[in-house]
């Protein structure tokens, strides 16, 4: 893989990256490792027109770590992923977002800020511990896209969300108009998450 | 107690009331698994519908159905669901090319207006409806591409390439500029200006067929054809349409010599369109038109005809049937062009067939009749994949001769969401004829 390779791929992913150091903050809650992500910013552009216009949009988020850099070739070995949708809505009269997780029962946050729906998106993904490498660095990469409305029907099926429909979708190329965002991140170490004490930057 | 609790609570909502919306306090909620997965995620589910607009398209377009529809929603909680449903349905009898929803606050609280938003789609329009990409095992490829390009409210600039070997004797090969402006004065009128240029090429058994000119070469034949067409249409109601315009052509001939003809028409059209349902849930769509183009000297014309011809078609759908009439008929009286002349077998008519079989210099006479079955095998969004059986009927003579009345049947498999139109399809065809089995592999698409 050469890093002209590596560029070329970088300029024709279709997703906004969002660059820089520190993109995703690690914390440790239990035996799960739980990410923030300051800095990514979804409640932007159609999405937000959408919701303004009084419509529900979902946003399919997807959490993984891997072993080596994400964006390099051949892909590196996944080492586990979480899939969630989030259904968020804009209340009119009141002027405050609400936001949905599919699910049974489903689960739901209303009366937030845009800021916060946000945070709070990315805050109920979770990966357990058990399946990230004690001693090993390893990347996370988090990767979220605002639903395709033609998408709807499949992913969102009874009893709640249909994980393998969630799967598809990411392992394909988002829709040039669909809005999308991906952060890669890392490398970190597990121990240097709790040497720090459960709140990590970056451990390489 | 009570007032203990009273004096703790008061304060703190007020509290709360003042900080407004930056203070508001997350409220975190879990419905119960019974309900409808989306049910209950849009938060303006507890707000009732106080209006519904239908913008951007004359109202009185809407069928009593839907009509009915909308204000069944009228006083009910806001269901995104619904209305994602209602504007999937105006789409699809608009044949708009969208239809976006804005839900705003109503005048009285808690309460939301519904604006459906519909933005008119002109390929739906059937004579605007000019590209299609069509192999045929006797013409070969044919191909035509128009852009319809909105450069502002309402106007339209139409810009194309054909390559044509299917619809008329003559394969003509070249381009399309027009103009098209969807509202005059009222979107019920429209006028369209269409400047075309083509150059022809002949197959050989037309030239056979051509009866001899003084010099020994095909008569009626040209080389290269422009022409311009403006036409104004008026939707005199929601089912009927009414154009009328002129056709300005000019022919470069090439027996005996070398020359420019004009071949100048006035044009007519009347067009019904109507569809609705049964109690049963069948969609009966009906239409039936009637076009004339006449030509003569004063309008400086080098030939002199008058060319009607009349149109039925009837579609009968169920969920998963369909049953398809299509008849057309022709006549065409005195000296007119070659590519006014009236053909059959080719994609669209006498399928199974080749035109240059049947009448290779074509008649002016024509009748026509297809008769057809389609099954829904598979549907995805809001196209359906069918197959289908179909039976062509026709005979293409000219007056005073005796007509020869043909058959034809086929196998087909098509792919698209307008069931009257062509869509993508494949299909397999056998002309009805004493003797051996010659099918006729044809492919395409018109959109």
């Amino acid at each position: 893989m050469t890093a002209r390779r590596q560029f070329l791929l970088f300029l024709l992913a279709p997703w906004q990256r969002i660059p820089g150091a520190e993109a995703l903050l690690l914390h440790q809650e239990r035996d799960r490792l739980r990410v923030s992500a300051p800095r990514v910013r979804f409640l932007t552009g159609k999405p937000l027109e959408r919701l303004r216009n009084g419509a529900s949009v979902a946003f399919d988020f997807q959490l993984a770590a891997f072993a080596a850099r994400p964006a390099t070739l051949p892909p590196p070995r996944l080492l586990d992923r979480s899939l969630e949708r989030f259904v968020v809505s804009y209340d009119l009269w009141e002027e405050k977002f609400a936001v949905s997780r599919p699910g049974v029962p489903p689960r739901g946050v209303s009366h937030l800020t845009g800021t916060a729906v946000e945070g709070w998106c990315v805050e109920n993904l979770s990966l357990p511990l058990s399946s990230l490498p004690g001693d090993q660095p390893f990347w996370l990469r988090l990767e979220l896209r605002a639903e395709d409305p033609s998408d709807r029907p499949p992913v969102v099926g009874e009893p709640g969300i249909s994980l393998a429909r969630l799967i598809e979708l990411f392992s394909r190329p988002s829709r040039s108009q669909q809005p999308s965002w991906v952060v890669d991140d890392g490398p970190f170490r597990l121990a240097d998450l709790k040497s720090a004490g459960g709140r990590g930057p970056n451990g390489g | 107690m009570r007032w203990f609790w009273y004096a703790v609570l008061v304060p703190a909502a007020l509290l709360g009331q003042e900080a407004g919306n930056e203070l508001a306090v997350p409220v975190v909620s879990s419905t119960t698994a019974s309900n409808a997965p989306e049910a209950g995620m849009n938060v303006n589910a507890r707000y009732i519908v106080e209006e519904v607009k239908v913008t951007g398209i004359d109202s009185a377009r809407l069928s009593k159905r839907l009509v009915q529809e909308i204000q069944r929603l009228v006083g009910e909680k806001f269901n995104q669901q619904a209305f994602d449903q209602l504007a999937r349905r105006v789409r699809l009898e608009l044949h708009a090319q969208t239809v976006s929803q804005k839900v705003t606050r109503g005048d009285q609280p808690e309460h939301v207006k519904v604006v459906l938003e519909v933005s008119p789609c002109c390929s739906s329009e059937p004579d605007v409806s000019l590209s299609k990409f069509l192999y045929h095992a006797r013409q070969g490829w044919s191909g035509k591409a128009v852009g319809n390009f909105t450069i502002a409210s309402n106007t339209g600039l139409l810009l194309g390439l054909a390559s044509d070997g299917d619809d008329l004797l003559e394969r003509y090969a070249g381009l399309l500029a027009g103009f098209e402006s969807r509202k005059v004065g009222s979107e019920r009128v429209r006028l369209r200006f269409v400047f075309e240029s083509y150059h022809q090429q002949w197959n050989r058994a037309t030239l056979v067929a051509l009866p001899l000119a003084e010099n020994g070469g095909p008569s009626g034949l040209y080389r290269s054809r422009q022409a311009f067409e403006p036409t104004l249409s008026v939707a005199v109601t929601r089912s009927l349409t009414l154009s009328a315009g002129t056709d300005f052509q000019l022919l470069e001939t090439m027996y005996p010599a070398s020359r420019y003809q004009s071949s100048n028409a006035l044009t007519g059209g009347l067009r019904y369109r109507r569809r609705f349902e049964d109690a049963q849930g069948h969609t009966h769509t009906l239409e039936a038109g009637y076009e004339v183009r006449s030509a003569a000297r004063a309008v400086a014309s080098d030939y002199v005809y008058t060319r009607q011809q009349w149109h039925f078609a009837y579609l009968l759908q169920g969920s998963k049937q369909a049953v398809v009439v299509d008849f057309t008929a022709g006549r065409l009286t005195g000296d007119a062009p070659l590519y006014e002349r009236y053909l059959l077998g080719n994609s669209t008519t006498l399928r199974g067939w080749s035109k240059f079989d049947v009448a290779p210099d074509g008649g002016n006479r024509m009748v026509h009749n297809s008769l057809e079955y389609r099954r829904t095998v598979g549907r995805r969004r809001d196209d359906t994949a069918t197959v289908g059986v179909f039976y062509d009927t026709g005979a293409v003579w000219d007056a005073g001769q005796e007509a020869d009345t043909r058959h034809s049947v086929a196998v087909a498999a098509r792919w698209g969401s307008n069931p009257l139109s062509s869509g993508l399809y494949l299909a397999l065809a056998f002309p009805v004829k004493k003797g051996h089995i010659d099918p006729i592999f044809m492919a395409g698409t018109r959109f």
